[in-house]
């Protein structure tokens, strides 16, 4: 996968899902109906070396998608 | 002429709760209140002579020929303009009437060329069945007096001749013109017996305003102006209904054939979508489907350096599916994937997204609506509950404020166009939201009361501009928020919209749009009574265009725009099976009718039917495809009729992705660019080679049948169904009926349909099932279909492509009229008469300074990359905008539209690119790079 895409779509996906307060749950659900198995983990794994390159809310989104949060 | 037995009652049909009782010849006929006696008798079985009088216009009374005598009325009346009265009795045959006719006939004979049996409309002649009906045997005038018999004849058009000669000046094609088209590029000039049609200002009517719609031909009831392809061919034998290939409007029509040959496409009277009216495109522009470029055998090749070679389908489809299992047994099962595409039909989207899911194993499958529609789907989905339009077209006729968004229905979707401009030309007002003056702005009879002329990206800001003075201002619709929408949802909508932030005046910075003007508007569309949003791909095509359709729905909920006639949210799809194609499941992460492969009860249903296990997980995305092929994870595609390597934007990293796959399966018409990067080549068939349906923009589900034999030997869901076998999952239908019989059983929308019931009704629109037997023309009506009407909050995110000091100007795309998406078809047209080549549409603002000059060349440069185009200097779009439009592979538009997209779908931002315009006197550096590759490019 092209990571650097998957990193401005997720980000992208947290600055627009219409519910800020709860932009993190928003973007889990969003990745989780939207995005093949692949990209989600490519992402995953991409995030752990990446900290700085994902938002908040996208590292918040991954943690719900993994049951940490 | 009017297309072969279709029956013409003389007037239109008059809607009345009141009916009056006429006796006609003896014969009682009840009928609406105002209705014509000339209508009245065609009802009551009675032919009235007439040749000024159609039923596609309004009655004219010129022709003298249809007069009556009715009891207790003096004279002779014309019955095409007189209106049925209570207890009138009416004789249309008697001596004194049938003198009078032969007498204004023997007049119309004495000027009119007697060649009958030379002209092209021998047999199919309103003058010459009417010079019969009335008796005429003889002119007494004779044949030397004052005539027009030399006038010259236009053969401008490349379509139809205008013969002078032949015109009885009865105003038909001059009504149409007006009535129908709207375009009133046609009039009678001159006086008495010096009267003609004249085409714009006497001019020739390719260089008049005329736009080719066909509906003076169709009007006229003589050979005065008749199709070319009449004179060279003859007049047809025989019609098979069915319907346009272009765009989302979804026509219908009579192709009227000679044995297998298509003489003309006549639009169907009783089309539902179009109600007898055409554009150039379609009742025109189908010579491409027998076009010489046409690729009627397989070919496969090893390598795409190699040569095509000719084979067998056996062989072809042996090969593909050798190569997928191959990929997939060296990179995995979900290595491959495919395209639908919005060009086939229902039934050919169904069995090709059914051999991914079944066949390959995987969800990868994606539908060209990615780049266009996609946000519409979702944001529709999100608010109302479904993923379509609300309306069907007809609703139009009952706004009384029409807002037209990111949309030019004139030249995208003509026939819709002109049903609007009929409405506005009643006194309906109309709201332009676009940064380009469209020509719905300012056309005759025509004019927008405010065109907010916003900048490229801020479609959003404006909606919730006009949204925050509705509630500021208090406009809501409380009473239909209270009973029809979700209370949490709209509060909290309703505390984000009222946000100084989003007021007219603090978003006019960004937007570019007087807060005073936004306002006017806002208030304009919610006190309007029925107020209609109709919106194109100046929509979807955005970074935000999920935020700005979910927006729009947010709008008509608030003020009670939606449920009934006249109102709604109504995309305008650009392409004849986008709703379709969508509907069938084409998207990795649902099945038909819009059900997410992850519910189970939905999968198990499919399971049980499909007798194989399905992923209960969303595939890969065309764009995560394309991404994913070129780091080498992704290495195998079936496309069906799409030319992406054209189409999808950032073409170069589109053909990178494409190049570094192993095996391109290509369904088409022609060796398009993408085919240029296929191993395996399946020649498709076209529209009129089709059995199935196509889904219009307003759901209406019509039928698409074979005129002519297929080309190829095969339906192209045979082909889909012989790789799926090859591939070892068997599949087979005995025709196409059986494909839309298995629909209906698994899709819940479409549960009535069926070939049996369309071709009874002629058409219906989804939801068609148990509830809606014969179709559901309105939706929303009582509730929405998600129960309470979902407010969603939409903040202004603006769009990361920004103008700057190196890309100083914003890149807008669109398409005309003439043209069709990349042009594959009209390119193969005369079309091309008309936009021979893209070109950059520029403000004279941005090009003085620049030192470009009109008509000279230019290159446009962005991040993504350049091209070069010739350059047109207009007002019509803003300074710090330019346009153009992507029908020609060598203008290379696409090289220049970057990967941006709408977050939620990844529709492609093609309405907002970056760029820089240079002068440069090169040739079109995407030209050279074609050389060789399209002989039509």
């Amino acid at each position: 996968m092209m990571t650097e895409r998957m990193v401005v779509m997720a980000n992208q996906i947290a600055a627009n899902v219409p519910d800020r307060a709860h932009a993190s749950q928003q973007t889990a659900a969003h990745l989780t109906s939207f995005w093949a198995p692949s990209m989600i983990a490519a992402l995953r794994a991409y995030a752990y070396e990446h900290q700085d390159e994902l938002s908040a809310e996208v590292h918040e989104a991954l943690a719900i998608m993994e049951g940490r949060a | 002429m009017t297309a072969l037995h279709e029956p013409d009652l003389g007037t239109p049909a008059v809607e009345s709760d009141q009916c009056v009782t006429v006796t006609i010849d003896g014969i009682a006929v009840e009928v609406p209140a105002g209705t014509s006696v000339m209508r009245a008798a065609a009802l009551a079985g009675t032919s009235v002579p007439k040749l000024c009088a159609t039923d596609s216009l309004e009655a004219f009374g010129s022709c003298r020929l249809c007069v009556v005598q009715i009891d207790g009325r003096p004279g002779t009346p014309a019955s095409c303009t007189t209106p049925c009265a209570e207890g009138m009795v009416v004789h249309t045959q008697t001596a004194h009437v049938a003198r009078i006719r032969r007498g204004v006939m023997e007049l119309y004979i004495s000027d009119h060329p007697l060649d009958c049996l030379t002209c092209p409309a021998n047999g199919d002649c309103e003058l010459q069945d009417m010079a019969g009906v009335v008796g005429l045997r003889d002119v007494r005038y004779g044949y030397d007096g004052e005539n027009h018999l030399a006038a010259p004849k236009d053969e401008s058009n490349p379509y139809f001749t205008f013969d002078a000669s032949k015109c009885i000046a009865c105003s038909r094609c001059v009504r149409a013109c007006d009535e129908i088209q709207g375009t009133f590029a046609l009039t009678i000039s001159g006086r008495g017996f010096g009267s003609k049609v004249s085409a714009s200002a006497d001019e020739p009517f390719m260089s008049s305003e005329c736009v080719s719609c066909g509906a003076c031909v169709q009007a006229c009831p003589t050979a005065t102006l008749q199709e070319k392809s009449v004179i060279d061919i003859g007049i047809p034998t025989r019609v098979v209904k069915t319907t346009c290939a272009y765009c989302g409007v979804g026509c219908s029509f009579n192709a009227e054939m000679r044995g297998n040959e298509l003489v003309r496409m006549v639009p169907a009277k009783e089309g539902g979508a179009n109600a007898g009216h055409s554009c150039v495109k379609g009742r025109f522009a189908w010579g491409y489907a027998t076009h010489a470029d046409r690729i009627t055998a397989p070919m496969i090749r090893e390598d795409i350096s190699h040569d095509w070679r000719e084979v067998s389908w056996e062989e072809a489809i042996a090969f593909a599916a050798t190569r997928i299992r191959d990929l997939q047994a060296r990179h995995g099962t979900d290595s491959v994937g495919g395209i639908t595409s919005s060009r086939c039909t229902n039934e050919e989207v169904f069995v090709v997204q059914k051999m991914i899911r079944a066949a390959f194993g995987n969800n990868n499958v994606d539908t060209c609506a990615r780049v266009c529609h996609s946000p519409t789907g979702y944001g529709l989905k999100q608010t109302f509950g479904t993923s379509a339009g609300t309306q069907d077209f007809a609703s139009v006729a009952e706004a009384d404020v029409i807002v037209v968004i990111g949309a030019n229905p004139t030249d995208a979707h003509p026939v819709f166009a002109s049903r609007m401009k009929r409405r506005i030309r009643e006194g309906a007002g109309l709201i332009v939201i676009d940064p380009r003056r469209i020509a719905l702005v300012e056309s005759p009879h025509i004019h927008a009361e405010e065109h907010l002329q916003l900048r490229p990206g801020t479609n959003v800001a404006v909606v919730n501009a006009m949204a925050h003075v509705i509630a500021d201002e208090g406009l809501i619709d409380r009473d239909f928020v209270a009973e029809r929408c979700d209370p949490v949802s709209f509060a909290a909508w309703e505390s984000f919209i009222r946000l100084p932030e989003n007021s007219p005046e603090a978003l006019e910075p960004e937007t570019g749009v007087p807060a005073e003007a936004v306002r006017r508007a806002a208030r304009r569309y919610a006190t309007a009574g029925n107020a209609a949003i109709y919106y194109g791909l100046g929509v979807t095509e955005h970074s935000q265009g999920s935020t700005m359709v979910m927006a729009m729905a947010n709008l008509a909920m608030a003020t009670g725009n939606i449920g009934r006639r006249g109102v709604g949210v109504n995309p305008l799809r650009g392409q004849n099976n986008v709703q379709g194609s969508c509907d069938m499941g084409s998207f990795p992460h649902e099945f038909s009718g819009y059900r997410h492969v992850s519910d189970t009860t939905v999968r198990e249903q499919f399971e049980t039917l499909w007798g194989t296990a399905l992923r209960p997980d969303p595939g890969l995305r065309i764009p995560n495809m394309l991404d994913a092929a070129t780091v080498g994870e992704f290495k195998g595609i079936f496309i069906q009729g799409e030319d992406i390597a054209q189409s999808d934007p950032n073409t170069e990293h589109v053909k990178d992705a494409l190049r570094s796959m192993e095996c391109v399966i290509v369904q088409d018409l022609f060796l398009n660019e993408t085919a240029a990067f296929a191993h395996v080549f399946l020649p498709g068939t076209s529209f009129l080679e089709k059995d199935g349906t196509f889904t219009n923009a307003e759901r209406r589900i019509n039928r698409v049948r074979p005129v002519m034999p297929s080309q190829t030997g095969r339906a192209e869901w045979e082909v889909a169904c012989e790789l799926a076998t090859a591939l070892g999952y068997p599949m087979g239908y005995d025709d196409a009926s059986q494909i839309m019989d298995e629909i209906a059983a698994i899709t819940p929308t479409f549960a009535g349909v069926s070939f049996d019931l369309l071709d009874r009704v002629g058409s219906v629109q989804w939801p068609c099932n148990e509830a809606a037997p014969l179709g559901t023309p309105i939706m929303h009506v009582d509730h929405f279909v998600k129960g309470l009407g979902t407010f969603v909050t939409t903040p202004y995110v603006p769009t990361s492509e920004r103008s700057n000091r190196r890309f100083p100007l914003l890149l807008t795309t669109g398409r005309i009229l003439s043209q069709y998406n990349v042009g594959a078809q009209t390119r193969r047209t005369a079309n091309r008469t008309w936009h021979q080549e893209d070109v950059l549409d520029m403000h004279p603002a941005d090009a003085e300074p620049r030192g470009i000059a009109d008509g000279t060349w230019a290159e446009v440069t962005s991040r993504a990359g350049r091209t070069t185009l010739r350059v047109r200097l207009t007002e019509d779009i803003p300074a710090g905008v330019v346009y153009t439009t992507f029908h020609y592979p060598v203008s290379g538009a696409n090289i220049v539209t970057t990967e941006n997209s709408d977050w939620a779908t990844n529709c492609p931002e093609y309405k907002v690119t970056a760029v820089e315009v240079r002068p440069d006197s090169r040739p079109a550096m995407a030209a050279r790079e074609h050389a060789g590759v399209d002989a039509l490019s």
